[in-house]
Parts: structure tokens; C-alpha cells; sequence
């Protein structure tokens, strides 16, 4: 009988979830998508494969470095991980790691004074945090809530800030001036746990904690590997689409 | 009594609250420490119920937009993949721009126990993890083979580290390069997995259908140390290299403008395909069959889809043309004294170099490449042999040949389909729609590719 009353409640909470989920998925209005910014179209081949590359050499080079850290010391981390950590067991982690990423979106969609999107990203946090064992279970996305994914790149974007030079971070990989900035101040002052790390010391351990093993389940959940396309000029390619990709994340 | 009951009856409840999660954490543990490989499913290779049926009339969106999810067979999603190198070519000396070329890359999806083998080869500038080698691994796997997949001579890594010239497209150096790699990959994975009998087959689609007729040629005929195929599978592959090369290299004249209209072309195509992602509703939404839900929703003309086919046989002839380039020593992209390094800034090199097809590869490169030592090579010739004809008597007379193509088929003129058909006449399947390589999929020819293999022919 007692179990059955469990049963019935979470039955009934998820019941809840979901209509309250239902209610706000469709959003009424496209809040705030900012116009693309005006680029001048490409005309020539040449203008369309060049991206603004100043450090193009250097870039290359850390590029290059990239692929040896995956094949050397990242995948091998990965593997792993995959090897003592099971498949459900994984999952929670990301989960959980998501969901504390769902702070940074908040914040960022604050800053971009999007208050609608803004609500439903808190909304689903605290469902997460609520329902889903402080996170572990993405009980939003499992009732269909849409989830958004902001950084401070994408906020500086959104207020007209262009992406300077192309860049390459060792280990991160393709990145721009703008998106560079906007990892930082993510990682410092917009993630909870990396600005109480900044403001006691003592936490910073579970800040490092945090941050490698959220390193490795992005790895984990990145089928991206370098050189892994098989032409010459992937280099090229990997710098235009994630411009251009960087664009829409921006206005969408 | 009863109010000490009800406390220890609430701590129980309370530790079970707790405990439950961690409970059920552990049995996901358990249950998924070692997921087992998907096991043979026989019912991929029975002959399906009804008659073919497949919508696209127009081969070209065939090619494109592929099997609809409903008419696709039930393929097992978690087939073992382990990519593995074989050692660079002897005396290969690579340059840095391509230090990552460490050796030639090939796949093996093994079978846990005794299995018979097949080992395919992929279609132009395909390697051994791209999305149709993937499909038919999946196949071949379901249908209880151990499955090796190399990559095509035109892919750049086959270039760098296994072609004997570095300046692939001609059939003999290309068959020789890719029975000495097949056999090599088969050597390389004896102790890791059982052959059944020695049971070998080799499947090809594509160009790679092409080679897979040359290598099984070269095999029984020629070769120092013949692997033995029992079966080799032709799917969809043209008759003549650069004929079916000359129309695929024509597709990108649909783009207005031809290669010089690509900026207008790919912000066009970007701006649709934005609209798109800036509308889904979440992040994750362009997945596999993102291209399927795209083509219901956008429709693009078959001009449009023209030109993608052209413009991805064209990204191919690029890189070929680049690496056999700097390979080969030829000079007509990069200087031949250019040191290029890892920091070199190729992007000047791809800008030249797409507008480069394969038929400006033949005539710039490969010709030249070869004249060098055979003044009176024409282009002509390279053309004339670069064609199945050639081996038609041995493929007809040889009943170790199946065919499998479409009637539709866009690479082949309406006489090389006839040649085809009467060459392996009693060992070809023709499906009347599927474009090129457009129906891997579909329920009739998956069976239709095990029973290719199958032991007895029904």
C-alpha cells in the first residue's frame, strides 16, 4: 500500500510536470531574435572560405596540438571513464553537469533581457533540482521542455559585440576574441559554483573537480575528432561553419 | 509501543527514500557494465513481402534525400566499430602538413564467435567512416559477417599512406594498392577474430563497386598472394571511371554560375537551413534524419539537390587533387618547391583547388603524372582503360559476380546499364527506383545484399 502511495504521487507529480510543460512549450512570440548582423555576402570563393585569421599560423599549429592531446591524453581520459562508469551512471553526471550549465543560460538570458526564456529555463531548473534528485534526472527535457543554451559569447553577440579574430584554445579548440571573452567571464562570474570558488578559496578544489569531469563528459558527448573528416582542409572548413554557426546561435 | 512503531516505521520509509535511487543506480550499473554486440538477425535477409515500393520518381532527390524511415529495414544501431591503422607504405615519406596521416585507416566490426568475413570498399573520396560504409557495416553485421571497410583509393588518407604512386586513378596501381591493403587489414585482425572456413567476400559500392570488380580480378588472376574471395559485390558502380566522373563533375553547373556561384549558392543554402535551426525547438534537433525532415519541409528544387551532389563530388575532387599534388610532387597547386608546413595557411590551395573535378584531375595530373614515363600515353587511353569493358568477358564468365544497381541509376548512360545487365545477367538485381545509392536501406535491398552473399542463391 505504502509503495502503491508512492507510486502514485511521483505518477502524479510527472502528470503535473508534463501539463505545466505543455502549457509552456509553444512560446506565444519569437522573444527578442535579433536581425543577423549585416556581414557583407561573400562574392568570390575566396571571400567565402576566408575568415578573419590573424593568428592563422599559430592557430594552425594549436590545432595540430589539439589532435595530438585527444589521441594521447583526452580520448584515452574518455575511455575511461566509458570503462568504469556505466551508460545510466554517465548519464546522471551529464545530467547534472547540464543542468548547473541551465544556471549559466539563465544568467546569460537575464543579461540578454529575455525574460520569457529567462522564466522557462528557471522553470526548468528548479524541476531539475526539484523532482530530478537536485539534477541528476533531466526530468525537464524527458517531458519535452525546451532547453536553451546561452553564453556570455552569444550575450556579448547578442548586443552587437563582432567576433574579432579567429582562434584556436588548446584543448578547447575553435573559438573566437568574443566567445573567449565570453568563456571566461562564464566560467568566473556567471557559473555559481566557479564565482564561489572565486570567493572562497576553500571551494575551489570542487570547482577543478567540477570542471574536469564536466571536460570529460563533453568530450564523451563530442563526436568530433580532429583530422576525423579526412581532407586536407578541414582547418578551413571547422573555421567557416563555426562562425557561421556562431552566428545563429547568436540570433536564434 | 505504538508511537516507537511509528518512528522506526517513518526512519524506515526515510532510509528507503534514500536508499531507492541508489538502489536502482546500481542495478542500471550492473546492467549495462558490458552491452552485449547486437546478435545476426535472420529476418534482414527474407525476402520481404509486396512489391518495391519507394517514392522518389526522380532519381536525383533519390540520391539525395534517400530511404524514408518507414520503408527502412530494422538495422541494429550498436554494431562494434574499432578503427585501426595499418603501417604507412615503405619509403613513404610523408610531408607535415600532413603528419597526421599516420597510417592507412580501415575499420573492423568483429563478430564475437566464427564468422565469415566482408571486407568492403567505399565510393569517390569515401573513408571508413563514412555515413554508407556505416550503413552497409550495419548490414553486413545484422546479417552475421565480420565487416572490415577501408577507404577508396580517392581518399586522402589511402593517397598518403597506401597508394604505391600517391597519385591514385589509375585501375591497375589503385587494384594492386587495394588487394595489398585488403589483405593486409585481413592479415592484421587473424587474431582477433575467427574466419569461418576462410569465408571472404569483397563488396563495393559506388566506385568503390568499380575497384571491388578490378580487385577480385587482379586476385584470382594476377596477384603474388591472393586473398580468395567466395563472393564479390558490385552495388551501383559505374562502368566507366571518367564517364560517370563527366556527368558527377557536370552537376555543379546547376549551381548559376557554376563553381565561380558558390558564395551566392552556400548563403542561399545557408540562410534556408538557418531558418530552419533557428526555429527548431531545441538545440539537438538537427540529428540524422535532420536531411530527410528538411527535404519534406523546404522541398528544394532538383536543380538544388543537383547541385549538392555536384558540390560534394566536388569537395572530394579537391582534396584528391591537392594531396596527389603535393604527394605525387606534380606542381599545379603548390609549387613544387613549397615546403608546406603544419602553420602553412592552405586556404589559398582550396580556393584554387575547387575548381578542380575529376575530369580536370584526370587531364592535370594524373596525365601528366604518368606521361612522364610513358610519352605516348594519351588522355584517351587513361579513359578507355579505366573502364569495366575491359574485364567484361572475365565478369561474365565468373559466377563468384553479383550486381546490384537501380534502373534509374544516374552515373550510367542507358548503354552501360545494358552492359551491365548482360554481363552478370542471371546475378543482378535491378530496382526500378533508388537513383544512385539512394535505397541502401530499404528492406528489398538489404535482403537483396545478403542474399547476394547468401550460400545458396534462392
Amino acid at each position: 500500500m505504502k509503495r502503491a502511495g508512492h507510486a502514485e504521487r511521483l505518477i502524479a507529480s510527472v502528470m503535473i510536470v508534463s501539463l505545466l510543460a505543455g502549457c509552456a512549450t509553444p512560446v506565444p512570440f519569437r522573444e527578442g531574435n535579433p536581425p543577423l548582423p549585416e556581414r557583407e555576402p561573400a562574392t568570390t570563393v575566396e571571400e567565402l572560405v576566408t575568415v578573419y585569421d590573424p593568428l592563422e599560423g599559430l592557430n594552425r599549429e594549436i590545432y595540430a596540438f589539439n589532435y595530438e592531446f585527444d589521441r594521447l591524453v583526452f580520448l584515452p581520459v574518455v575511455g575511461v571513464y566509458e570503462t568504469v562508469l556505466a551508460q545510466p551512471l554517465r548519464d546522471r553526471i551529464h545530467d547534472f553537469l547540464g543542468n548547473l550549465r541551465d544556471i549559466v543560460t539563465f544568467a546569460n538570458l537575464v543579461l540578454q533581457a529575455r525574460p520569457v526564456r529567462a522564466l522557462q529555463t528557471a522553470f526548468r531548473i528548479g524541476v531539475n533540482t526539484g523532482l530530478g534528485f537536485f539534477g541528476i534526472v533531466d526530468i525537464a527535457s524527458a517531458v519535452g521542455m525546451r532547453r536553451e543554451s546561452e553564453d556570455f559569447g552569444q550575450t556579448l553577440g547578442y548586443w552587437g559585440v563582432t567576433d574579432g579574430p579567429y582562434l584556436v584554445l588548446p584543448v578547447l579548440g575553435p573559438a573566437n576574441l568574443r566567445d573567449t571573452t565570453g568563456y571566461v567571464v562564464d566560467s568566473l562570474a556567471l557559473d555559481p559554483l566557479g564565482l564561489l570558488a572565486n570567493l572562497h578559496t576553500g571551494l575551489a578544489p570542487y570547482a577543478w573537480a567540477r570542471t574536469s569531469v564536466n571536460a570529460v563528459d563533453t568530450r564523451a558527448n563530442t563526436p568530433f575528432r580532429y583530422y576525423g573528416t579526412g581532407s586536407p582542409f578541414e582547418y578551413d572548413y571547422v573555421r567557416l561553419l563555426y562562425t557561421r554557426k556562431r552566428e545563429l546561435d547568436i540570433i536564434r | 509501543m505504538a508511537a516507537d512503531a511509528a518512528i522506526t516505521g517513518a526512519e524506515r520509509r526515510s532510509a528507503r527514500a534514500v536508499l531507492a535511487p541508489l538502489v536502482l543506480l546500481a542495478l542500471m550499473l550492473v546492467a549495462a557494465c558490458h552491452p552485449p554486440p547486437p546478435p545476426p538477425d535472420p529476418s534482414l535477409a527474407q525476402p520481404p513481402e509486396g512489391p518495391f515500393e519507394y517514392p522518389w520518381e526522380d532519381p536525383i532527390v533519390a540520391t539525395v534525400v534517400g530511404t524514408p524511415p518507414g520503408l527502412r529495414a530494422a538495422l541494429p544501431e550498436n554494431v562494434p566499430v574499432d578503427i585501426r591503422l595499418l603501417p604507412l607504405l615503405p619509403g613513404r615519406d610523408v610531408p607535415e602538413v600532413f603528419f597526421y596521416q599516420r597510417g592507412l585507416i580501415y575499420t573492423l566490426s568483429a563478430q564475437p564467435g566464427p564468422a565469415p568475413l566482408v571486407l568492403i570498399i567505399p565510393g569517390t573520396g569515401a573513408g571508413p567512416t563514412s555515413r554508407l560504409v556505416d550503413v552497409l557495416t550495419r548490414i553486413f553485421y545484422a546479417g552475421g559477417y565480420h565487416v572490415i571497410a577501408v577507404p577508396s583509393p580517392t581518399f586522402p588518407n589511402f593517397a598518403v599512406t597506401a597508394s604505391t604512386t600517391g597519385v591514385p586513378g589509375r585501375v591497375e596501381e589503385d587494384a594492386r594498392d587495394l588487394q595489398r591493403s585488403l589483405r593486409e587489414a585481413v592479415d592484421d585482425v587473424r587474431t582477433r577474430i575467427d574466419i569461418k572456413d576462410n569465408d571472404i567476400s569483397l563488396v563495393g559500392y559506388s566506385l568503390g563497386g568499380w575497384h571491388a570488380a578490378f580487385v577480385g580480378w587482379l586476385d584470382e588472376t594476377a596477384a603474388a598472394q591472393p586473398i580468395g574471395f567466395r563472393r564479390v559485390l558490385l552495388i551501383n558502380p559505374p562502368v566507366n571511371l571518367y564517364s560517370s566522373s563527366r556527368i558527377l563533375d557536370g552537376f555543379i553547373d546547376k549551381i548559376p554560375g557554376g563553381i565561380s556561384g558558390l558564395p551566392m549558392f552556400f548563403e542561399e543554402v545557408f540562410k534556408t537551413l538557418s531558418s530552419l535551426y533557428t526555429s527548431s525547438t531545441s538545440p539537438s534537433d538537427l540529428t540524422s534524419d535532420t536531411l530527410y525532415q528538411a527535404y519534406l519541409k523546404l522541398r528544394p528544387s532538383r536543380e538544388v539537390l543537383a547541385a549538392l551532389i555536384g558540390l560534394v563530388f566536388r569537395l572530394s575532387s579537391t582534396d584528391l587533387t591537392f594531396t596527389a599534388d603535393v604527394i605525387g610532387d606534380i606542381g599545379v597547386l603548390v609549387p613544387p618547391e613549397k615546403q608546406l608546413r603544419i602553420s602553412t595557411s592552405l586556404t589559398p590551395y582550396l580556393t584554387h583547388g575547387l575548381y578542380y573535378g575529376f575530369t580536370d584531375y584526370l587531364r592535370n595530373l594524373l596525365y601528366p603524372y604518368y606521361k612522364r614515363a610513358e610519352p605516348s600515353l594519351t588522355v584517351e587511353q587513361l579513359v578507355a582503360e579505366a573502364d569495366l569493358k575491359r574485364i567484361g568477358d572475365y565478369l561474365a564468365a565468373n559466377p563468384r559476380y553479383r550486381l546490384i544497381t537501380n534502373a534509374d541509376e544516374i552515373i550510367n548512360t542507358p548503354a552501360e546499364l545494358a552492359f551491365l545487365e548482360k554481363t552478370f545477367a542471371g546475378r543482378e538485381t535491378i530496382f526500378p527506383r533508388g537513383g544512385h545509392c539512394g535505397n541502401f536501406q530499404h528492406t528489398h535491398v538489404v535482403a537483396a545484399m545478403l542474399d547476394a552473399l547468401a550460400e545458396e542463391r534462392r
